[in-house]
């Protein structure tokens, strides 16, 4: 089910709205709300777009017309090429919507079992990704308390499980950082990157801008029932008129010399400054302390690891298992990473990314790529090469411009 | 912290286990007394440490599930020991099938999630459903009434009065306690968890899983009907344990009194209605009459409407079913083969509607049956009162037919009391055993279950477009109004004159409304009113299945038989039309509504 990024299909539309209007009427069939109106929309496969607007802007509204839950008054919607309501599609769609709507009486792991039975999963399956969300979203000491009795933002977390349990293709998070402390915050952009990276389709539904920013690949921003903008996030985002250098601690005479450098070329440094550290990199780091120390807590812990089935291919990874035995291979079982890393083609690496995109020209629409300031992608995205290109012009490949 | 708590309990099963084997070493070797102080101390010991162990581990959920059960025991065995203290055994009994009922229901409701735990979607609704009912204390309630219910009332029953009303009176309100109870719940389970998931919006995530509207409606059905299985097997089981207990109690008044228990209420018996004998026929005898009427008054008799036709009638079956002193009637029963070729005993059944002297009278029947003469014997007839005459069926002829003449005779040490007015219909039956009790309730407990099937969809079906009081009130309407449409029928053709009876359709249309004017027009405030009353009533009839038709405790209780017949026309008629017809109607409008609200 899992598609590669930039793999076969990776671009194509996987929704897509023409001229859709919702409006809501009364009973005497007066029209009360226009909450959405004339929105013509795409999700590509493989991005992750980020639909942007304040309170009331239309974009739950949005979200709950793809998935069936509300009928356009007008307009049209093609999900997977399938009209939202037909059930076969609802296999490859994950979603959380805005709050947590769960069963109160059931706990946790009845939860999450409920829902894998919905998706037809087969038990022995359906127990170990239940055991893997439970871990990644750190409810496992709470997994035999009622729903009812959880914080808002151990709902969220297991809101969050249930819409993976089934590994989804295209999955449709409806305000998902509501409620969560940092760390679930943080946790799940990196899901999102992660998920991003393998090729899952996601679309973000937001009014905290930082997260869109953090995590889309497109962005489209609402407001009154309209998308008034829509585009990638370095389309709309970056400046083109000013570049900032990040490096290590500089001392004045380095400082003086780099400054020359620009003054040859026209430019000065506008301002040197030492960055400070995020209070979300803080926090975090004084919660893995504590509970580094052993500290008790009776809510949600840390979560884990994301899910392995979510980083990996199980279906292939289960299939290269069985192969190897109907082969009667003598061969030691290899890791759960090399058994990955076997069936499927290597993603390319971020360094690699970087030197691809020095190659070739940068398309209009790139491919979905990673970001965030956590993400190791991120880290490693950066071509250092300008760097040096700066302190000695000689140097390098090409002269800077 | 779990593994030290499984080895608490290996600890305590081995301790058991040794103090059991030792015990029976030592009592193998002879030593009787030593076996039982093994016994007296390893169990002491046994029983601190699993206390012990059920404080200490009491978070982990098994333990505190396994605590809850072992104090729940405990508590009962405390109130029995108390009642055994003050002499009352039949409190006792009543106490152990109250925790009995309990526990059979705890093990039933693991055994059904056991049961609904496949990997369907459908299942998984159906088990989530069966976990709200438990866990949202709606159906809880409603177990905890039927285990009370069913070990409760026999025990209560005053044991001077004869065992044979005991037992009757325990099969009826038992029974109709758990279909009443029974029904309750169902509306209230099918209307509130539709109702609830749409308002708490649970169904945003049910439905944008692969799961259809009609697959999350069987599942919430199924769900419901599988909770409805368990608690009337177990209810079942309950009653026919108690009713078993009750007649083996050995309180019966005489041995009369359990004959009559055994032939007449613990057996399934078919009833035979009389006819008139051969030869009579009342359209022919109201043709003579009317011909002889209009010979005398021509002109008076010379236009008679139907319905004027069908009253003779009706009057001369009332004359038929009411015997005068010192004078006979005949009823004529067919269709007693059956009962010929068991050699058993035919019960004739005798219904007075009402005798002369009012609520009781005494009265001296002579019978002739197929031409045999009977000894004569005075029967204490009551008003609304069934009595019971056996008759020999090597009466019956080859045929299967039995001619019983009834002659209401002078009593020569007493008054003459006057005429018996039999009810028509099952005023005079023949009744012959034709099953056991077992199978009886059985036969009616699935009649009931078809019939909570039915409530459960039109919950389901109400809930997917009205709120939940909006949706509860309508069932119970419903569920009022088919339990007892019988009755509502009845009072219906009771209530104000028909415009006209001898048309149909548009005509009778059109006469209602020519026949309100007319009232109107005459003054008649409350008689016209009448009319569009009557025709409300008469169209809602229509509108709901006659559940009054099944209903089976009356039947179980009076010893009659409910037949495979009643059985496969609840499950065609009820099942197989109303629930099936109420299922489609609620999936079609579960489908054309939006999940969603307006959220802007």
């Amino acid at each position: 089910m899992a598609v590669e990024r930039g793999g076969a299909g990776a671009g194509e539309p996987i929704v897509v709205c023409g001229k859709l209007t919702k409006i809501f009427r009364d009973f005497w069939m007066r029209n009360r709300v226009r909450a959405v109106e004339d929105v013509d929309l795409e999700v590509r496969r493989g991005e992750v777009l980020g639909l942007l607007g304040p309170n009331g802007s239309g974009k739950s509204t949005t979200i709950k017309m793809i998935l069936g839950l509300l009928r356009p008054t007008s307009g049209r919607i093609a999900v997977f090429g399938k009209r939202p309501d037909d059930v076969a599609i609802k296999k490859r769609i994950g979603y959380l919507p805005e709050e947590s709507y769960l069963y109160r009486f059931l706990d946790a792991r009845e939860t999450l079992d409920y829902y894998g039975r919905l998706f037809h999963l087969e038990r022995r399956q359906r127990m170990r990704r239940v055991e893997m969300l439970l871990e990644m979203v750190g409810l496992e000491a709470a997994q035999r308390r009622p729903v009812g009795e959880y914080s808002k933002g151990m709902q969220r977390r297991i809101g969050l499980a249930q819409a993976l349990i089934n590994d989804p293709e295209f999955l449709i998070l409806d305000e998902p950082t509501t409620g969560l402390d940092p760390i679930g915050t943080r946790q799940i952009k990196d899901l999102i990157l992660e998920l991003g990276r393998r090729g899952k389709t996601v679309l973000l539904c937001s009014h905290l801008l930082a997260d869109v920013e953090d995590v889309c690949d497109r962005i489209a921003i609402m407001y009154g029932g309209k998308v008034r903008l829509e585009g990638t996030v370095d389309e709309l985002l970056v400046r083109q008129d000013v570049m900032t250098i990040q490096t290590g601690l500089l001392d004045d005479r380095t400082i003086e010399q780099v400054e020359s450098v620009l003054t040859r070329h026209g430019r000065s440094i506008e301002r040197v400054e030492r960055p400070r550290q995020k209070l979300e990199s803080l926090f975090l780091e004084i919660v893995q302390r504590a509970q580094a120390e052993g500290a008790a807590t009776s809510g949600a812990r840390s979560g884990g690891k994301i899910a392995e089935f979510l980083t990996t291919d199980e279906q292939a990874d289960q299939g290269q298992a069985l192969i190897d035995r109907l082969a009667g291979s003598v061969e030691e079982p290899a890791s759960p990473a090399q058994e990955v890393a076997a069936p499927q083609p290597q993603a390319p690496s971020p360094a690699t990314e970087v030197i691809e995109s020095l190659a070739v020209p940068k398309p209009t629409e790139a491919p979905p790529r990673a970001k965030g300031p956590h993400s190791p992608a991120k880290d490693q995205d950066v071509d250092k090469s300008v760097i040096d290109r700066l302190l000695d012009p000689g140097s390098g490949p090409g002269k800077a411009e | 912290m779990a593994s030290s708590g499984r080895n608490w309990w290996w600890i305590l099963a081995g301790m058991v286990g040794t103090t059991l084997l030792i015990a029976a070493v030592t009592a193998a070797q002879g030593f009787g007394v030593a076996a039982g102080w093994t016994v007296v101390a390893g169990g002491s010991v046994g029983l601190l440490w699993g206390l012990w162990g059920l404080w200490h581990w009491r978070t982990q959920t098994t333990v505190a599930r396994l605590g809850s059960i072992v104090s729940a025991t405990a508590a009962a065995g405390l109130l029995g020991f108390l009642l055994l203290l003050s002499g009352r055994e039949s409190g006792v009994i009543a106490v152990a099938g109250v925790w009995s009922m309990a526990a059979a229901m705890g093990g039933g409701v693991w055994l059904l999630r056991k049961l609904l735990g496949g990997r369907s979607a459908v299942l998984a609704v159906a088990r989530t459903m069966v976990d709200e009912a438990i866990r949202m204390k709606v159906a809880l309630v409603c177990v905890g009434a039927l285990a009370l219910l069913v070990p409760v009332l026999p025990m209560a029953l005053d044991k001077q009065e004869l065992l044979r009303y005991r037992i009757m009176f325990t099969l009826s309100w038992s029974l109709m306690g758990v279909g009443v109870i029974l029904g309750l719940m169902t509306i209230f389970l099918a209307c509130a968890t539709v109702a609830g998931d749409l308002r708490n919006r649970q169904i945003y995530l049910t439905l944008t899983k692969p799961l259809g509207r009609g697959g999350y409606l069987l599942g919430k059905w199924v769900g419901i009907m599988a909770l409805n299985a368990l608690l009337l097997l177990v209810t079942g089981l309950g009653v026919y344990t108690f009713v078993i207990l009750l007649e083996r109690s050995g309180t019966q008044r005489d041995d009369y009194d359990l004959r009559s228990v055994r032939e007449q209420v613990l057996v399934a018996r078919v009833s035979a209605e009389a006819q008139p004998p051969p030869g009579v026929d009342f359209e022919q005898v109201y043709e003579q009459r009317i011909k002889m009427l209009r010979e005398e008054h021509p002109e008076e008799f010379a236009q008679v409407s139907e319905q004027e036709k069908q009253n003779m009638i009706l009057a001369l079956r009332a004359a038929w079913h009411t015997i005068e002193p010192q004078n006979s009637e005949a009823y004529f029963f067919t269709g007693l083969s059956a009962a010929r070729g068991g050699g058993q005993v035919i019960q004739l059944r005798l219904h007075p509607l009402s005798t002369a002297s009012g609520t009781e009278t005494v009265v001296q029947l002579a019978l002739r049956i197929n031409g045999r003469v009977m000894p004569t014997n005075v029967y204490r007839l009551a008003d609304r009162t069934v009595s019971l005459i056996p008759i020999p069926s090597s009466l019956v002829d080859d045929r299967g037919n039995l001619l019983v003449e009834i002659a209401n005779v002078d009593d020569p040490n007493r008054p003459l009391t006057g005429s018996i007015n039999f009810a028509p219909g099952e005023g005079v039956q023949a009744l012959y055993r034709v099953g056991g009790f077992e199978g009886n309730l059985a036969r009616a407990l699935t009649v009931t279950w078809i019939k909570l099937g039915f409530l459960a969809a039109l919950g389901l079906a109400s809930a997917t477009v009205l709120d939940f009081p909006v949706a509860c009130l309508l069932c119970l309407l419903v569920y009022v109004g088919a339990s007892a449409s019988g009755f509502f029928e009845q009072s219906l053709a009771d209530f104000g004159a028909k415009a006209r009876s001898d048309v149909t359709g548009w005509r009778q249309l059109v006469a209602t409304i020519y026949a309100l004017v007319t009232s109107l027009r005459d003054g008649e405030v409350w008689e016209s009113l009448k009319i569009p009353i009557r025709m409300i009533g008469k169209t809602f009839l229509a509108m709901v299945p006659a559940l009054g038709r099944y209903a089976v405790a009356a039947s179980v209780s009076d010893g009659q038989v409910v037949g495979w017949s009643l059985l496969g026309s609840a499950a065609l008629w009820v099942g197989g039309l109303w629930t099936v017809g109420c299922g489609l109607v609620g999936w079609v409008l579960f489908r054309t509504r939006e999940l969603a609200r307006v959220m802007v």
